[in-house]
């Protein structure tokens, strides 16, 4: 009997002692961190590099040109001797001092800024990009809501218009070629609307404060899943070209270009990559030379007419 | 018989095997529900910890870039927006922004603005590419969950965030699981243990049952043993012990009735036995009435000598009657009856029987008999053929002139003893062992069956009772026949 009692004391004692080591090994979190001492030296050999910065136009918020900016820096970094960064500015002037004052070695322009900025300070257009078919030209696009009722240009009369930047290409293509096309007068429109980024534009056509906005197509396309209907297209032309200051650093111009156009966005690896870049960028380059911008200037010229 | 001579019983072994097997699998059950829930607990604490942490990144990450446009102090944003997710964000003891020289440049507790990142293994992990987590117990917030996220576009890397979750809460849930665990797997334990103390109870119950019956079965008895009804294993075992106990009382009756065949040629061998005495006996009286008719014949006349002679005859055929009488006697089938005897008269009868054989070889017989016996319960007819074959035995084992004596004693109040002593050729030590076989005999074909001694045997036993041998061969042999007074039930 006595035996038997310490058998059970036994047994409770173990699994007492059993129940307490569960209980504090439970309660244990504790996860250390992962050792990372290895980045250090990745990053060391990153910063060797001489830093250059690259201007952008102001055509979206400046978190969204990083999103799809940034990659692209990196790209260039990673194929060249220099390490890119960007540079952003308040408004599209900026960006044409920033280039004009050597701030910036190299600027995305909208090819509406660049033509200005060509003719004013003989800024230079070395790339311009490809589109998704890899032709070197886009389209701006009228664009509405889903169920607005609006179903051609004709019934824009009387309609709240919102549209990009003054300084781009898109606004001016709508108010003095594709307006003038329908004839239309401004006059004839509720009330026009200028807004810093394209993406801006889109969003207030699809919250309904405005009737129908003017985009660039490939933004047009990304917000087609929210009721974005296309209700007029532009002509061909060419895209938005990255840009050099009169006299440019040779070596930073021939690092971007040979790192560009060396880019076969068809193999798999590079399709891959320049995925989250700006969809604008992301299928290649072509070199630009300032003819491929002529038609801007006759807008412009058609607008001083004006 | 113990009542319980097992050193451990069924309930206990299977208490203990299927208790035991139960109660590890429970633990072992618990254990990795517990320890399967903690993980998925501290993973859900540290997924919710990432994604309020990327959530956070975005807006700190756009303060930078802000700030770098417009040229305002980026510091000034950070802390108003760390300020606005302390506010509204529950469950955050910290939030700290370091730039990429792991300076702070924000950090929800001013008191830490003087205080760089001191251990080496977080430097390692400030240069992380991508989130990581971590769980300590720090000295300044306790229990933490610390995320660690560099703020980044691409490679664009401004600063890193670190945001310390509390993890106290995350740990008191865990407390509450083990308890609420704890008491589940006691709670089933007990009641498994409770339910399978009482199933197998139930079962040794009926097995404890049949036990019993088992104790209480008396072949000799007719009467039925009553066995609860059960459609289960132990009812199949009641059955099958129902049939064993049929086909034992029927052996029984065969056995009887082979041990009553083996008694009467036992009886009839020893009435051959008897035979040549009696016929002695007879045939004296038979000479004298045969000389006393001649007599008569020859002196028809003379009427006294006839009527003495007619007186002679008449006593020589009472006598011869007398004999036979008690050969028919012992010969006689009789139905067994227990009756109160007084074992003296028996030992007389028998002895009465055996006079002439005792006579014939001048054997010196002595009664020494214990007149204040009680009377015993016994069948007089079956104890009266123990002693016949005993003594027959004697008679037959002392030479010439060899002596008998028969005693008879009280062994104790419940008990006496009828002990058969000669000084004849006596049983040695091997033979011993096997007088009380059937058949086993060391006479002539013709002197004995071999029956005699394993017969009286199994009457002695009927009788609840026991025959000792001693023997020390051409001295001494002793037969005891020990014979309970009252037959006990």
């Amino acid at each position: 009997m006595k035996k038997e009692v310490c058998l059970i004391v036994l047994i409770i004692i173990v699994l007492a002692s059993a129940t307490t080591l569960i209980y504090l090994s439970v309660l244990d979190i504790q996860k250390p961190f992962p050792n990372f001492q290895e980045n250090l030296n990745n990053r060391a050999v990153t910063l060797k590099k001489d830093t250059i910065f690259i201007g952008v136009v102001s055509r979206y918020p400046p978190p969204v040109i990083f999103q799809g900016y940034q990659p692209l820096m990196d790209y260039l970094s990673e194929n060249s001797d220099f390490k890119f960064e960007l540079k952003l500015s308040s408004n599209y002037d900026e960006t044409v001092q920033q280039l004009v004052n050597h701030k910036v070695e190299a600027a995305f322009l909208g090819s509406y800024v660049y033509v200005g900025a060509h003719d004013k300070f003989g800024v230079k257009c070395i790339l311009k990009p490809l589109n998704e078919n890899s032709e070197p030209f886009f389209h701006s696009v009228l664009i509405t809501k889903s169920g607005s009722g609006i179903h051609s240009i004709d019934d824009i009369r009387r309609k709240r218009i919102a549209l990009p930047s003054e300084q781009s290409f898109t606004t001016n293509w709508f108010l003095f070629y594709e307006l003038k096309k329908q004839n239309i007068k401004q006059n004839e429109l509720d009330s026009i609307f200028n807004f810093s980024h394209h993406q801006t534009v889109i969003s207030q056509v699809l919250k309904g404060n405005f009737d129908a906005g003017v985009v660039r197509e490939q933004i047009a396309k990304d917000y087609a899943k929210f009721g974005i209907r296309i209700i007029a297209k532009s002509y061909p032309m060419a895209g938005s070209p990255i840009v050099v200051p009169k006299d440019f650093n040779p070596k930073v111009v021939d690092a971007i270009k040979t790192a560009l156009l060396n880019l076969d966005v068809r193999k798999p690896e590079n399709r891959k990559k320049v995925e989250s870049w700006d969809k604008e960028f992301s299928f290649g380059f072509v070199e630009a030379t300032d003819s491929d911008y002529h038609h801007i200037r006759k807008l412009i010229q058609s607008r001083k007419v004006k | 018989m113990d009542k319980n001579p097992y050193k451990v019983g069924l309930v206990t072994k299977l208490m203990v095997v299927i208790g035991g097997i139960t109660i590890l699998l429970m633990i072992v059950i618990s254990i990795t529900i517990l320890f399967q829930w903690r993980t998925l607990i501290v993973a859900n604490q540290e997924k919710n910890a990432s994604s309020v942490t990327k959530a956070i990144s975005t807006s700190l990450t756009d303060a930078f870039i802000y700030g770098q446009k417009e040229n305002t102090q980026v510091e000034d944003l950070l802390e108003r927006y760390i300020n606005n997710f302390m506010n509204s964000i529950e469950g955050i003891k910290y939030i700290a922004v370091y730039n990429n020289s792991r300076q702070i440049l924000a950090h929800s507790d001013f008191t830490k603005y003087d205080q760089g990142i001191k251990e080496p293994i977080k430097v390692a992990v400030m240069e992380s590419d991508s989130l990581i987590t971590a769980i300590h117990n720090s000295e300044d917030y306790g229990w933490i969950i610390e995320t660690v996220l560099p703020l980044r576009v691409a490679s664009k890397r401004w600063g890193v965030l670190i945001i310390g979750f509390d993890a106290e809460s995350m740990r008191t849930e865990i407390q509450k699981l083990f308890f609420l665990l704890f008491f589940i797997t006691t709670c089933v334990i007990i009641v498994t243990l409770v339910v399978l103390y009482i199933t197998i109870g139930r079962l040794t119950n009926s097995l404890r049952i049949l036990v019993n019956a088992m104790d209480k079965t008396d072949i000799d008895s007719d009467t039925e043993i009553s066995l609860p009804q059960r459609n289960d294993e132990i009812g199949f075992l009641n059955y099958r012990f129902g049939l064993l106990l049929k086909r034992l009382s029927h052996s029984k009756k065969q056995l009887v009735e082979a041990q009553k065949q083996i008694y009467n040629a036992e009886k009839l061998a020893s009435i051959g036995r008897l035979a040549s005495g009696v016929a002695h006996e007879i045939n004296n009286p038979l000479n004298g009435i045969k000389n006393c008719l001649y007599a008569i014949y020859k002196e028809p006349a003379n009427q006294q000598q006839t009527k003495e002679y007619l007186k002679l005859v008449e006593e020589g055929i009472n006598y011869i009657e007398t004999v036979v009488q008690k050969l028919l006697s012992f010969a006689r089938q009789q139905e067994k009856a227990m009756v109160y005897l007084n074992i003296n008269e028996v030992i007389q009868k028998v002895s009465r029987l055996l006079d002439f054989r005792i006579k014939n070889k001048q054997i010196q017989f002595q009664l020494d008999l214990d007149l204040k016996l009680p009377n015993i319960q016994a069948d007089e007819q079956l104890i009266t053929e123990v002693f016949m074959n005993i003594l027959l035995n004697s008679i037959d084992a002392v030479n010439e002139a060899g002596s008998i004596i028969i005693k008879s004693r009280l062994l104790d109040p419940k008990q006496l003893y009828v002990s058969v002593i000669d000084n004849g050729i006596g049983i040695n030590e091997d033979n011993l062992q096997n007088i009380f076989e059937p058949f086993y005999t060391t006479k002539g074909p013709k002197e004995g069956t071999g029956l005699g001694l394993s017969v009286s045997l199994g009457i002695v036993e009927a009788h609840r009772g026991n025959i000792e041998v001693k023997s020390i061969p051409n001295k001494e042999t002793e037969f005891k026949v020990i014979l309970p007074i009252k037959m006990e039930q």
